[in-house]
Formats: C-alpha cells, sequence, structure tokens
C-alpha cells in the first residue's frame, strides 16, 4: 500500500512564492525559517497534505522550481521489494559517503 | 425608551451559557462542539447546538453556537445563533479568527472569556506576497486583550501536532483548563474517552493544553510563529587538512567586531559549504572592503548587510546546487523523518525537475555555453530535446546517481558559463554598493539590501532580476537627496508587494516627478 506525501526541501526553495501564487492548495504555505541570512519565508507543505499532485505538476508545467518532492511511504512491501531497497541504499550510502568524506560538514542544531 | 435587560438585570439569563466556537473550516470544529454538548449533557445540562459549516481547510470560517443549561424541570427556550455581546465564552481556533470575533462584537469585555489558539493559517492574499506578506498577529492579540474579560491565548496547534493528535483536542483541553463551564476535568476525558479515535494522542494534547490554560500564558508565545530566535551555529566536520584550512578563515571572523561574527560566520558557512574553501577566502577578502569602508557610530550596518546580501549573492541557485542539496546523507535522514518513517516500510522520494536550455548551457563550460546559445537553431533543437518535466526517483540508482554526478560538477564550477556571469552581476551591484557609501552611507546599505529581490529559478528569476534592475534604476534619480535611503527602501518594499511590479512602478513613478 503506498501513501504519497509531497514536500519541499527549505533549503532549495528561495521564498519567492510562485508556487504559491499558481496552485490554490491549502497545505502549501508560508513558513519562517530561522536564519537570519534569509528574509522571507518559504514554502511548506504541512501534515493536511493528501498527496494529490498539483503542486509538484504545477511547478513543473509552469517551470517554476525544483524544491517539490513527492514521498511515497510504502506500507507491508514484499520481500523483492525489501532487497531491492537494500541495494539501493547501500549504493547510494556508498555514493554519498564517498562525497561526504572528502569536504567539511557543517552540523547545524 | 426602555433599557433593554442586562445580564445582571435578568434573573434568570445568568443559567444560560452561551458559548461560540469560531473556527477555520476542516479544523474540528465540529468535533469540538459535539465533544462540549457531549460533556454538558454528562453533567446534566440541557444543550443545543447549531453551526454554520465551512468547507475544508480554509475555504470556510465556520461557526458552531452552544448554549447550555442545568436541567431544572423546564423546557428551555435556546438562542439560534449567537448574538452580539451576549457571548460568555467565544473559543477562536486561529489568531485571525479571534480577531474576526472581536470584530463581530462576539467578545465584549463586560463578559467574554475568550479562548485562542495564537498560531496562523495563511491566508492566500498573505502566502503569494513575493516577500513575506502574513499580517503581524500581536496587534489582533492586543486588540483581543483588551476586548475580552478574560483572555486565555497559545499556541494550541503545537501541542496538537507534539501529542499527535488535531487543534480540537488542545481547544478542549483550553476550554477545561479555564475553568469557565462548572464540569469536573474528568467528564471532559471521559468524553473524549467516549469518541473512542485517536484517544490517547487527544489526551495528550488535552492534557498538556489543560496545564497551559490553569498556568497562565503570556504574550512571548505569539513570536514563536512568525520565526523569532535563530538556531545557533554548532560544529563544523570533515578531514583534518581541511579543518585546519576551515579554523584560519574562522579566525579571521573572530578578528571583526563582535557584532559581525554572527552574520559573518553564517555567511561564510553557506560559503564554503556551497562550493569551498577558496571560496570562502573570496568571501572573506570582498566583505574586507566592506569593513575598510565601515563608519565610526554607524552600528556596523553596512558590514552586516554586507556579509549577509555578499553570501546570498555568491551562492546563487543553480542546478549543481539543487542537485548536490538532493542527494546529501543529511537531506535524505530529514525526509524521512518528516514523513514519519517506520522500520519495515519503504521510501520511494521522486523528484520534480524542468531543465531547460538556459539551465543546460548554464552548466557548461563558458565557451561552450555562449557558442550553443549565440546559436538560435543550435539552442533550439537541444532545447526541444530536454525542457520537459522529469520525474526523477532518486531512491533509485540510476536517478540518485545521475544527480550525484551533477553535484560533483561543484569543483568545475568556476569554469561554467552560469559562474562566469552571476560574477560579473553580482560585482557589478557589489562595487555600486561600495562606491555610494562616501556619498550616502545609508544609502549604500539599502543598496546591498536590494539584494533581497533576487530570488527563485527560471523565469521567476528573470522576473527577479528585472525588478531588481528597476529598483537600482532609480538611484540615479536619488543621489543627492536627504532621503535617499529611505527612498530606495520604499522602492524595495514596493517591489516586494507583488509579482507583476505595479506598486513598484507606481513609486518609480514618483520619483521621476520629483525635481
Amino acid at each position: 500500500m503506498t501513501k504519497p506525501k509531497f514536500g519541499v526541501d527549505e533549503d532549495i526553495c528561495t521564498g519567492d512564492h510562485a508556487c504559491m501564487r499558481l496552485s490554490g492548495c491549502p497545505s502549501l504555505s508560508v513558513k519562517s525559517l530561522n536564519d537570519p541570512l534569509r528574509d522571507d519565508p518559504v514554502a511548506h507543505i504541512d501534515e493536511t497534505c493528501v498527496g494529490c499532485g498539483n503542486c509538484g505538476e504545477v511547478a513543473d508545467a509552469a517551470v517554476l522550481c525544483p524544491s517539490f518532492y513527492r514521498a511515497d511511504v510504502i506500507h507491508n512491501p514484499g520481500k523483492w521489494g525489501q532487497f531491492l531497497e537494500r541495494v539501493r541504499r547501500r549504493g547510494i550510502a556508498f555514493l554519498q559517503q564517498k562525497r561526504e568524506s572528502r569536504r567539511l560538514a557543517f552540523v547545524d542544531q | 425608551m426602555k433599557k433593554a435587560m442586562t445580564k445582571k438585570d435578568d434573573p434568570h439569563a445568568d443559567t444560560i451559557i452561551k458559548l461560540a466556537v469560531l473556527a477555520v473550516g476542516g479544523q474540528g470544529g465540529g468535533v469540538l462542539s459535539n465533544w462540549i454538548v457531549d460533556v454538558a449533557e454528562r453533567n446534566g445540562y440541557l444543550v443545543q447546538s447549531t453551526s454554520v459549516a465551512g468547507v475544508a481547510q480554509r475555504t470556510g470560517a465556520t461557526i458552531y453556537y452552544v448554549e447550555m443549561c442545568p436541567d431544572q424541570g423546564r423546557q428551555p427556550v435556546f438562542s439560534l445563533s449567537p448574538a452580539q455581546a451576549d457571548v460568555d465564552i467565544l473559543i477562536a481556533s486561529e489568531m485571525m479568527e479571534a480577531g474576526r470575533a472581536v470584530l463581530r462584537g462576539f467578545v465584549t469585555a463586560d463578559r467574554t472569556v475568550l479562548i485562542a489558539s495564537t498560531h496562523r493559517i495563511a491566508a492566500v492574499s498573505e502566502k503569494i506576497a513575493p516577500g513575506d506578506g502574513r499580517a503581524p498577529s500581536q496587534d489582533v492579540y492586543a486588540a483581543a486583550g483588551h476586548s475580552a474579560r478574560r483572555m486565555i491565548a497559545f499556541d494550541m496547534d503545537k501541542i496538537a501536532l507534539d501529542a499527535g493528535s488535531v487543534i480540537s483536542s488542545s481547544l478542549f483541553g483550553a476550554l477545561a483548563g479555564s475553568g469557565e463551564l462548572p464540569f469536573p476535568p474528568e467528564s471532559y476525558e471521559e468524553t473524549i474517552r467516549a469518541a473512542g479515535r485517536g484517544v490517547e494522542a487527544s489526551l495528550r494534547a488535552f492534557n498538556r493544553a489543560y496545564e497551559t490554560a490553569r498556568n497562565g500564558t503570556s504574550i512571548a508565545d505569539i513570536g514563536a510563529e512568525q520565526g523569532a530566535t535563530a538556531t545557533g551555529v554548532s560544529g563544523v566536520q570533515g578531514p583534518q587538512k581541511l579543518l585546519s584550512r576551515w579554523q584560519k578563515l574562522e579566525a579571521r571572523v573572530h578578528s571583526y567586531d563582535t557584532a559581525l561574527h554572527d552574520m559573518a560566520g553564517r555567511g561564510l558557512r553557506k560559503v564554503v559549504d556551497y562550493q569551498d574553501l577558496a571560496y570562502g577566502v573570496e568571501y572573506l577578502n570582498q566583505l574586507d572592503r566592506a569593513i575598510a569602508l565601515e563608519v565610526a557610530g554607524s552600528d556596523h550596518n553596512l558590514s552586516i548587510a554586507a556579509a549577509k546580501h555578499l553570501a546570498n549573492a555568491l551562492c546563487y541557485d543553480d542546478m549543481i546546487r539543487v542537485a548536490d542539496l538532493k542527494t546529501r546523507s543529511t537531506r535524505d535522514a530529514r525526509v524521512r523523518r518528516d514523513v514519519g518513517l517506520r522500520d519495515g516500510n519503504l521510501l520511494h522520494v521522486t523528484e520534480y525537475f524542468h531543465p531547460r536550455i538556459e539551465e543546460f548551457c548554464g552548466t557548461l563550460p563558458a565557451g561552450l555555453g555562449l557558442y550553443i546559445e549565440s546559436r538560435p537553431g543550435l539552442a533550439g533543437w537541444i532545447d526541444r530535446r530536454i525542457n520537459r518535466g522529469r520525474r526523477i526517483r532518486t531512491d533509485g540508482l540510476t536517478g540518485f546517481g545521475m544527480l550525484w554526478l551533477i553535484g560533483g560538477l561543484r569543483r568545475w564550477r568556476r569554469k561554467l558559463l552560469r559562474h562566469q556571469v552571476e560574477q560579473v552581476h553580482l560585482y557589478q551591484w557589489y562595487d555600486l554598493a561600495l562606491n555610494t557609501v562616501a556619498s550616502d552611507y545609508d544609502l549604500a546599505v539599502e543598496v546591498l539590501n536590494c539584494r533581497r529581490l533576487i530570488k527563485g529559478y527560471s523565469d521567476t528569476h528573470s522576473r527577479a532580476q528585472s525588478k531588481f534592475d528597476r529598483v537600482l534604476s532609480g538611484l540615479d534619480l536619488l543621489k543627492g537627496r536627504d532621503d535617499a535611503a529611505e527612498w530606495m527602501r520604499r522602492l524595495r518594499e514596493a517591489a516586494l508587494k507583488d509579482e507583476k511590479g505595479t506598486m513598484l512602478d507606481g513609486a518609480l513613478q514618483t520619483i521621476a516627478s520629483f525635481d
């Protein structure tokens, strides 16, 4: 069983709110960041999202911004799904480790 | 003229308790009013409730009206809707609903107890402004405080979310904690248990709100939603070679005036994280130019503005940055946390991209990018092949691998077309600001602050850039005036008010009309 939810990457969102001008979704709202470098609030999708995909489609069609993502939670995955997942996670972790071991990481609170 | 009977005159008036709930559609106002009816009936009261329903999710403001009185054997006559100046308890599930209640006259200083949640659900008009269009809650809070006999206001939404429940539970808890209804808290809890759904979470939210209502609240709660305290910066990790070079840069920041430490420190982190330590050196060298021009007794406004906006300008939003951020392990962890992923469940993440020829050329080496851009036929041919919405599964190895490779282009970023273009624009702006310091310090600070206008991707970015250019075009008209800085600030704020820039046009016309 799959349950989709949409999200916005806060650090990729620049706070221009073009997505809200084009999408009427009430779950897509503004959120202040605790960051003195950024003055304007960023887009944020709250827990009332039903996963309809309108925000992503609009951002896509209007070429707005790459901040949107869809997160699908798979409940009760089958054995094959779990196996694939393990393989993928290991591959991804390897690539991430390769890059992150060679650069500085700033750990925020 | 016969005076209308007031509450004090009418001997029967005290026995009817009048309670109104103002909620936003979809918040659970109906659930709350049902619970209130239930708890009243448990305690032997006769109750009537009416409702004006809304539609889910901020498409309607709803109002639920409950009248109750002890069962004395007589059939009471209850009113169907609240009357002005005749409400004993008003529950507002959001700050602006509380304001609406005050406007409608339901909150009066002689009798109304206002129980309100101080969180905001932004209206569409507040969300779509390019800047921060949210109306300040403090004014509403103050007005509501004056209008009510007693006010209990705190962020009930946060309490509900932290407990894993919804706001109707915490509003119910606040009502119980206020002590305005003559019912014991146990009967409230029985009501929640009888509902049978999400009981544990509801009770958690209920109890937390109950305690908060009993212990009193303050205006300090208001600041939380509209972004008050900043998180502190903490540690750096990485290979020792890089750490020692980082520490030298940090030492440079610490050698600045203390007022500058926070902003310059954050700026430096952002810049180094974006590119590399050499970029950090460039940042600090440029910042030194601004610091050298600093004027005594100015509170370091120029340096702080330079630290902030120079960092933002150096870290422009390009494909490499987006790909880098999306492939980090911290991002992975954050998405898993936000979704509440439990063991045994899988997560598939799909990114929504739409690259165009502009982004493509920007990520090519400068010479090649310019070559393609100068040949519209070739550019069009390539554009037709890449200008499409793309859904990339970053939990899969191909999708992730592709983004990982693009993120890796970071080491060659300086040779790419986008970087060259950005550097030219950036230094044009920065030099303009620094050259203005000698004639008008405050104006120079405002020129730096104009950087805030530049944000977004693709078309949004081009429009933002053109707005930025238009705002700065006012600079020549303003030079030499005493209030130049003030006008520059107004131009910028007008630009942030609406997308099309009509307010900006108006402001520019005003300036053009000066002698």
